[in-house]
């Protein structure tokens, strides 16, 4: 259908429409070139790097120690992965330990943000649809995770958790009961969710069969985590590329199958987010049955942190994996650092999946890769 | 306010065409069997009880004479005859009243009255009510450069080497009156009962009746001063070329010399080329003020617009916070609560606000249209409030068109946003405007249709005639009378939220992909005219669902006559009409705030492939029910209909809004980290 129209659009006027920087629903500040005829677009150029801000030079000028808190501007939906990437990365490069504890905090702390990263995910992601209500919804859900974190690193956004060798903080007294707690209660409040928009008829139809990304197209294109797990592809880093306490856990990856639609369209991307948030209440449920018979160290800071060599950290973050490749030549500061993101290679798929799709489909298709224009652009 | 509206313009009427008919309207348009044919006249000229017929002068019975039915006074201003088999006998194939006059006549005491309409204004179908017939007339008139001077009974125009008289009242005629007005006394006074039963107005009566002993007595009749024109000698086509001494040449120089007159005016009149001077004296009352008809006219026509237009950003406002707040208690948020008790005048804070923003018209912009359109969107939906029956009495006008009316006027919309779209030359208004464009037309055609079929059940497309046609009670609504109105109303309702630009068909301003649509380009006062008339325009489709399908005013067991008697009946029937607009706002409301969007192209679909066909298979089952189904089991449907569709249904709908609203009370009010949420 859409070959049809786009055949029969080619032979008109072509205008050219300047979507973003400060487009509401562009997710940050990122812009797009629309050449479009009426309503069928012909192609969306992504123009990235309006958001800029040199990360990476940072990380030479300043301490491994020191560019942590920078590390949450990496991806600030979701900086507890950014963090633990950081960490990791320089923890592998001077060879030090971390305390057991300390894991079980990472990963706790990792799958939590990852609930209220994928919460403002979905939740844009209606709003971009023209549901609001459910947005409300689902941040009322993050307010929670907000709180908890809070509760434990001091802040809401850019909570600067993980320490080299460890956490910052260990678990407050009664932390482990709430969180708990708010497990039990955020589960109903998925099924809630799940009547309200995910199974809505409106919904599904715009999203089914929009923009189907092919397993192989997915791979070629280089999609990660979720955006790639919706294509079919059962890939997790948590699961195959082992790292923290991860081995110790049970879980199942969730997988794009087509169930209202082709496999990898838009409505998959959703579904398997709402699957991972399942999948985190779980994990988070296992860790806190297990730290409880952990020692109570969590942070073993470095005496003297001067590594040489190089190393490459992999982290499942919130919009897939997140690989931060570090060299160090003996200082204090990297000699380089660099960071490997979801959101820049999903951009690259946006100009080749938008011919002939609509305008208002472009919208769902950047929410459904949940890009996020720090990530892109660093 | 129908009342108040008419008064104002028979004042209007008064002051520029001359005498009023006796006889004012006539209904219906059609002579039926079993309707009644109703006769109004311009004040209270009938006694009740006196044997009374009706002839219509160009509807001829068998015997090729003018048709004659008795009929009865209901009231001194109104006279109902039945359409009987014995009517109905009489007529020779011509029902429709056309092109007549109505002459009723009454016998008195042995004594014949007659009251006729207007011999030069027969009546016709009558798309145009009456009253602004006489309005236009008045302004033809003046825009034909004619002058006219009621006080005098007098109307000029100008011509060469003078003003010419155009036409000229009769004089005043006491022998004359006290016939028509001194009954059944015949003393040679006139009492305030007579009066009264004559038909004579308040104000005359006080007018005439000089020293205010409630009676007009022949002395007084004979110190009265119409028709001073007349009693001057002054006829048809006399040329007035000077008035007092000076030289007349158009109609503002006669001004003149009324104003300076003291007590008379000596005219010189040229008729038939010979010059005679004339005098004309002034009123007893003193010199008419210098206050000019139209001014009054104006001023009237200011009054009564504003009387019906206040309430309209009224309403807009009040539907704003009630959105606002119904979104936020479903949101679990607060709403607005700072301006105001409840926040019930946030309304009025945003629109100041609003007006004290700067106006920007872009550079690149056509100026004219830009600022025109918000106008536009403005006028088209206030002008549905002339025919918004809120009671059996308030009603501004009932147009017999009323239906039709209510379709074109808001029609007027979608131009007033294509104009928006097209003239702010930003591409995004333009999308907006487009997909509006493309949105309203296409939905105007299932709506339409729908609505028909509450037109052809009725046979009127008169809103308050819809309304009459309904019952009190929920199982004499339209929306219960038959299946197909029932599909009918689903269709004209979905169909309402995509002409309203409503979630889930808010395609023309989603803020998520055309940043806000038609109206992006817009600021301050020019801006806040597109959320008011969206906000209005929820207010009209509670309003036409209310009073097409869900019986509009109609009380149970209370019928329109009674309404008539008791004046808080009236407003009784419009707090009725009025919760059913309101719970059909919240209805519009909470879909707005469950549902996500529409994509244009399913949107369309959905128009073309489903409702069109849909909504004229109601139009065709319609009549064949109309047309097929037996008393008996018009009937039993409306009752089974409102037992299975009305209860049945409404009761799974309550039962799983509770499930859900006890889901969330479980989920959200116990809070998870212990806390208490408000």
């Amino acid at each position: 259908m859409s070959e049809i129209v786009l055949a029969y659009a080619d032979s008109g006027e072509e205008m050219t429409l300047n979507m973003g920087p400060q487009h509401p629903s562009t997710h940050g500040v990122i812009r797009f070139i629309i050449k479009t005829d009426g309503e069928i677009m012909h192609e969306a150029i992504p123009d990235v790097g309006y958001l800029h801000r040199a990360i990476e030079g940072i990380s030479e000028k300043c301490t491994y120690e020191g560019f942590m808190p920078y590390t949450d501007r990496v991806d600030y939906v979701c900086a507890m992965t950014a963090n633990h990437t950081w960490a990791m990365a320089v923890e592998k490069l001077a060879d030090l330990p971390v305390p057991e504890r300390g894991e079980y905090l990472r990963v706790i702390t990792d799958e939590l943000n990852r609930i209220s990263s994928h919460a403002v995910a979905l939740g844009a992601m209606e709003m971009d649809i023209g549901a609001t209500t459910p947005f409300m919804y689902i941040l009322r859900e993050r307010e929670y995770v907000n709180d908890l974190l809070e509760e434990i690193c001091g802040a809401r956004l850019t909570y600067n958790y993980h320490r080299i060798g460890g956490v910052g903080w260990g678990m407050p007294k009664g932390w482990r009961e709430k969180v708990l707690r708010w497990c039990d209660h955020f589960e109903p409040v998925i099924a809630e969710f799940d009547r309200l928009i995910t199974m809505n008829e409106l919904f599904v139809k715009r999203l089914a069969n929009m923009a189907a990304v092919p397993a192989a197209e997915a791979i070629d294109y280089g999609l990660v985590g979720p955006n790639l797990r919706a294509s079919g592809v059962d890939f997790d880093v948590r699961r195959d590329v082992p790292y923290s306490i991860y081995p110790k856990l049970k879980f199942q990856t969730a997988l794009g199958t087509g169930q209202m639609g082709k496999v990898g369209d838009c409505w998959d991307r959703y579904w398997v987010r709402v699957e991972e948030w399942r999948q985190s209440l779980s994990l988070v449920r296992q860790c806190m049955e297990q730290i409880e018979s952990t020692p109570p160290d969590f942070w073993k800071p470095p005496k003297k942190l001067k590594p040489k060599g190089d190393a490459m950290a992999r982290v499942e973050a919130a919009r897939g994996e997140m690989s931060c490749y570090v060299v160090g030549d003996g200082t204090a500061n990297a000699y380089r650092a660099r960071f490997r993101t979801g959101s820049f290679n999903a951009m690259q798929l946006i100009r080749h999946k938008s011919r002939g799709l609509m305008v208002a489909d472009l919208v769902a298709l950047i929410a459904s890769l949940d890009v996020v224009a720090p990530e892109i652009d660093r | 306010m129908k009342r108040l509206a008419i008064l104002a313009l028979l004042v209007v009427g008064g002051c520029s065409s001359g005498p009023e008919a006796a006889i004012r309207d006539v209904r219906p348009t059609k002579l039926q069997l079993g309707e009644k044919v109703l006769v109004e006249a311009n004040g209270e000229l009938f006694q009740p009880g006196a044997p009374t017929t009706i002839t219509f002068d160009r509807i001829l019975d068998v015997n090729r004479r003018p048709l004659t039915i008795e009929a009865r006074a209901v009231s001194p201003d109104r006279v109902i005859a039945d359409v009987d088999a014995r009517v109905e006998a009489q007529l020779a194939g011509r029902h429709v009243v056309q092109k007549t006059t109505v002459h009723v006549a009454q016998t008195v005491d042995g004594k014949v009255y007659t009251n006729a309409s207007d011999a030069r204004d027969p009546f016709a179908m009558d798309l145009f009510p009456r009253d602004l017939l006489h309005l236009a007339n008045g302004f033809a008139a003046e825009a034909a450069g004619h002058e006219i001077y009621p006080w005098l009974g007098l109307t000029v125009k100008p011509a060469q080497g003078g003003v010419v008289v155009s036409s000229i009242a009769a004089k005043f005629d006491p022998v004359a009156f006290v016939e028509k007005y001194d009954r059944p006394s015949l003393d040679g006074n006139i009492s305030r009962q007579e009066a009264k039963l004559g038909g004579l107005s308040d104000a005359e009566f006080k007018r005439l009746d000089a020293n205010g002993d409630g009676n007009i007595a022949q002395h007084e009749l004979a110190a009265t001063d119409d028709g001073l024109a007349a009693s001057a000698g002054l006829k048809l086509g006399d040329l007035i070329t000077a008035a007092d001494g000076k030289p007349v040449l158009t109609a503002a120089q006669l001004d003149g010399a009324w104003q300076d007159a003291s007590d008379h005016v000596a005219l010189t009149v040229s008729r038939a080329g010979v010059a005679q001077p004339m005098t004309i004296s002034m009123p007893t009352a003193g010199k008419p003020d210098a206050f000019p008809g139209w001014l009054i006219l104006a001023l009237v026509l200011a009054i009564a617009a504003g009387l019906v237009a206040l309430p309209v950003p009224i309403i807009a406002g009040l539907v704003v916070v009630w959105e606002r707040k119904v979104s936020a208690y479903m949101q679990s948020r607060l709403g607005p609560n700072r301006v105001g008790p409840g926040g019930w005048l946030q309304w009025l804070a945003d629109g100041l606000k609003l007006l004290m923003k700067e106006d920007i018209v872009p550079t690149e912009a056509d100026p004219y249209l830009f600022k025109a359109s918000p106008y536009l969107a403005f006028i088209g939906l206030f002008l549905t409030f002339l025919v918004m029956p809120f009671s059996h009495l308030l009603i501004v006008s009932d147009l017999n068109i009323g239906l039709l009316f209510l379709l074109s006027v808001t029609s007027l919309v979608v131009v007033s946003i294509i104009m928006g779209g097209w003239s702010s030359n930003s591409k995004w208004s333009l999308l907006g405007g487009m997909r509006s464009a493309a949105q309203i037309i296409s939905y105007e055609l299932p709506a339409s249709v729908a609505l028909l079929t509450i037109a052809t059940l009725t046979g009127s497309l008169s809103t308050q005639k819809i309304v009459e046609a309904q019952g009190g009670a929920p199982w004499n609504w339209y929306l219960f009378a038959n299946p197909f109105t029932f599909c009918a109303f689903f269709i004209w309702f979905i169909s309402a939220l995509a002409e309203g630009n409503r979630t889930p068909f808010d395609l023309p301003e989603a803020e998520s992909e055309l940043v806000s649509g038609y109206n992006t380009e817009y600021s301050g006062f020019r801006f806040s005219l597109f959320p008011m008339v969206e906000w209005v325009n929820l207010f009209i489709i509670g309003a036409i669902a209310s009073m097409l399908f869900l019986g509009g005013w109609r009380i149970p067991g209370v019928s329109p006559a009674m309404m008539e008697q008791h004046w808080w009946l009236d407003l009784l029937g419009m707090a009725v009409f009025l919760v059913k607009d309101i719970a059909i706002i919240f209805v519009i409301i909470w879909i707005r705030w469950t549902l996500p969007r529409f994509r244009v192209d399913q949107m369309m679909n959905l128009c073309w492939k489903y409702f069109i066909p849909i909504s004229f298979a109601c139009f065709v089952g319609i009549l064949a029910w109309a047309w097929l189904a037996p008393p008996a089991l018009l009937m039993a449907t409306k009752f089974l209909m409102f037992a299975v569709l009305g209860v049945g249904c409404g009761t799974w709908f309550i039962r799983r809004v509770l499930f859900n609203s006890r889901q969330y009370r479980d989920l959200v009010l116990n809070d998870a980290l212990g806390r208490v949420n408000t």
